[in-house]
């Protein structure tokens, strides 16, 4: 490969250079998302839920963000954020930065042909990391309940929540139960004088993690297996495929119910729920990625890709998983969308305790006609959010369109 | 007896391919049962010297993407064998069959389908380099610079999309990727029947010079004559599954002896208006590879079909004449076995 005339003149016999930047199969169909106004809307709405629901302490609480007493200025809401909150915002605040970081890195790392995103996410992520740990280390012990609003007088300075009110029971003031909606609480309160938007805001955190979470458990099995599946074929495809069709069959409500009924009281319900939906619900993305690597198997870059004793693992995930994977995100926005349906359900049924959408309609269920803030707010929020992942869903589906010039 | 008209060079013979067989079960039922076989490639033999041409020519299903699959144990044989470089390619084990690909590489008809739209240009001809340890980083990116360059695409191509090429471009970076592992061997299948004929000449002439610059050796599959004889040194004739042909490419063109090889020939469009062009059109149509007609394949459309063809499978045996050219016709070859 020495002999080669590398000092060739810019012009080739094999066309002229191409102009503007290099366009991704991902670019392509974010344009097609991009024209769509409701995508556009719905995705916004999906990031101030995600927002919402990482940003609860914010927004709704007890505990001050910034304290001013004795001239000494602290800021106590950072000691009062548990890991979980802490790694979600970590992860959030990765996921906002890295897009930016890698557009502004690509030219540099291409060069070198490394991957931006890889180099990216290390570099984001031991960033983050390293912020979230710090806090974490230099937290203090939660406070009782009620300690900041009771001395709030005390403060030379105080910066609370948006919404300043315990949102525990027991700490909320009996007295201001069953109250319409007004300025101090804008979607009025509950039974136990709970404020309902507080309860909504938190609902967000139970409703995004559990349809993220599933969601995710579920693709992830169901990616693997189905490509596994349709890449090897034969008794291997024969043998996932009933696997698969047994749990086609199970009813996941009542399984759930029954998992709830026997797991020990150290699991919360919502991740025995969450796992238990992440592990019955992978049926639809197994057979949809079984039938793209049926397809995708034949094609010529993976004979290509053979021929050159490319090892099966990357032949998967380089070849064949990137390229099947498109109508799999069409069935996870659903997905989620569902997941959040069933978690409603389960509330609704009693089943789950954790401070959900689905434990507010309960509440006001049972008093529809005095209390109808109650459950006009949680419908709402039900509402909106399976919505708008239906409405994202049917925007990937239309944008990976197969007539789409790629 | 292995018909072969580059038997004279035995010394440097790079591809043995000997009485290779692949059928395809077709089953049938509830079971699964084979009720049949569809006899893709049916008793293939040849020999291909280092540095030279073999063109494999035929009509669409004669088996010629089979047989080349089959050659690099992409599909499992049937039966027989096929020795690459003193080494029997079906009898290696993986790690072995893995250091062998190297070796020889393949070139696809559809430029659109062999490259993988989730990959640059970049990525798909570097992942080789890669997967077989041969370079990283900058000196990954070195090569494939160079190897962009060698098939005439601007180095700065390399971090594009397949997508964003013409037919003839991506064909050049499958080249490219072919080239990448430095093979000996490369099997081109109908590398330029998809594109256009301004284009076709580009990609001769580039997989010529790359011939001349590396040393390297092709199979070179096509359905169209013109093309196969500009390129080969020697050409095969393969009808439903078996060769039926072989002659150097000049002495097949000029003087076709079988009467399919006639029937091919004929179709071949005459540059000049005025020439007459005596097509011979064979009757009916091709006989099903499954179930393929006793003695010669070829009997049922043969305008010189004899009693002998019916029940008697000719044999490709060299012209006591010109023992380059070898006929699987009973026209040419006396009562033998």
């Amino acid at each position: 490969m020495s002999d080669t005339q590398t000092t060739r003149p810019a012009a080739r016999e094999g066309g002229e250079p191409l102009t503007g930047p290099p366009r991704t199969y991902g670019a392509i169909v974010w344009g097609q998302l991009r024209k769509r106004a409701s995508a556009m809307i719905s995705l916004a709405v999906i990031i101030v839920l995600a927002l919402v629901a990482i940003l609860a302490p914010f927004i709704g609480g007890e505990v001050p963000i910034r304290w001013v007493q004795a001239g000494e200025t602290s800021w106590p809401i950072f000691r009062h954020l548990t890991n979980s909150e802490y790694a979600a915002m970590a992860g959030f605040a990765l996921l906002l930065t890295l897009p930016l970081t890698v557009r502004r890195l690509r030219p540099r790392f291409e060069q070198i042909g490394a991957s931006p995103w890889v180099r990216g996410v290390l570099i984001h992520g031991g960033l983050w990391l390293a912020v979230t740990v710090t806090l974490a280390v230099f937290r203090e012990p939660e406070r009782r309940y009620g300690f900041y609003l009771e001395r709030a007088h005390e403060a030379d300075s105080s910066w609370f929540p948006l919404i300043a009110y315990p949102r525990h029971p027991g700490y909320q003031e009996l007295e201001i139960k069953e109250q319409p909606p007004s300025w101090q609480h804008p979607l009025g309160t509950g039974r136990l004088g709970d404020d309902i938007l507080i309860g909504i805001v938190y609902g967000a955190r139970t409703a995004m993690s559990i349809g993220f979470v599933a969601v995710g458990i579920s693709m992830t099995i169901g990616v693997l297996l189905g490509a596994l599946s349709g890449y090897f074929s034969g008794w291997i495809d024969l043998a996932m495929m009933r696997i698969a069709e047994v749990f086609m069959l199970i009813p996941r409500l009542i399984l759930i119910i029954i998992i709830l009924t026997v797991i020990p009281t150290w699991i919360p319900p919502v991740w025995a729920v969450v796992v238990v939906l992440g592990i019955t619900g992978w049926t639809g993305s197994y057979r949809m990625m079984r039938a793209q690597l049926l397809q995708i198997r034949g094609e010529d870059y993976m004979t290509a890709a053979r021929a050159l004793a490319i090892p099966t693992w990357r032949l998967l995930v380089r070849h064949a998983i990137p390229n099947g994977l498109a109508p799999i995100l069409v069935g996870a926005a659903f997905g989620v969308a569902s997941a959040v349906f069933l978690e409603a359900t389960l509330a609704f049924l009693d089943l789950v305790e954790t401070p959900s959408w689905g434990t507010l309609l309960v509440d006001g269920r049972q008093h529809l006609q005095d209390l109808w803030w109650v459950w006009a707010s949680a419908g709402t929020a039900i509402f909106v959010t399976v919505f708008v992942y239906n409405l994202l869903g049917e925007a990937i589906r239309d944008a990976i369109d197969p007539r789409l010039k790629v | 007896m292995i018909p072969n008209p580059t038997t004279t060079e035995t010394h440097d013979v790079l591809l043995c391919v000997r009485d290779l067989k692949t059928h395809f079960p077709v089953r049938r039922g509830l079971f699964g049962r084979t009720v049949a076989h569809v006899r893709a490639v049916d008793g293939v033999s040849f020999r291909l010297a280092a540095g030279k041409t073999l063109g494999l020519v035929g009509e669409s299903g004669c088996g010629k993407t089979t047989a080349a699959r089959t050659i690099l144990r992409l599909i499992p044989a049937t039966a027989g064998s096929v020795r690459f470089a003193d080494r029997d390619v079906f009898d290696l084990p993986a790690a072995e069959m893995r250091r062998l690909r190297q070796d020889m590489q393949l070139i696809f008809q559809d430029p659109y389908g062999s490259l993988n739209p989730r990959m640059t240009i970049g990525g798909i001809i570097g992942e080789p380099l890669r997967v077989h340890g041969r370079a990283r980083g900058r000196g990954l990116q070195n090569q494939v610079a160079e190897l962009l360059d060698r098939v005439g695409l601007s180095p700065a191509f390399r971090n594009r999309y397949p997508h964003e090429f013409s037919g003839g471009q991506r064909q050049r970076i499958g080249i490219a990727r072919a080239l990448a592992l430095e093979p000996r061997f490369i099997i081109c299948d109908e590398p330029v029947s998809a594109l256009d004929v301004s284009i076709q000449a580009q990609i001769l002439n580039l997989l010529e010079r790359l011939q001349k610059q590396l040393g390297l050796t092709y199979l070179f599959i096509a359905h169209d004559l013109a093309v196969v004889s500009h390129i080969s040194d020697d050409v095969a004739v393969m009808y439903l599954g078996k060769i039926v042909e072989q002659a150097p490419s000049r002495r097949l063109y000029e003087k076709p002896l079988h009467p399919y090889t006639k029937c091919l020939m004929s179709s071949i469009p005459k540059s000049h208006p005025d020439d007459v062009r005596d097509r011979i059109v064979p009757r009916g149509e091709v006989p099903s590879a499954t179930n393929p007609p006793p003695g010669c394949p070829f009997h049922p459309r043969c305008q010189w079909m004899m009693d002998r063809c019916k029940t008697g499978r000719p044999s490709l045996l060299p012209l006591p004449d010109d023992p380059d050219h070898a006929v699987a016709c009973h026209l040419y070859h006396e009562e033998t076995t």
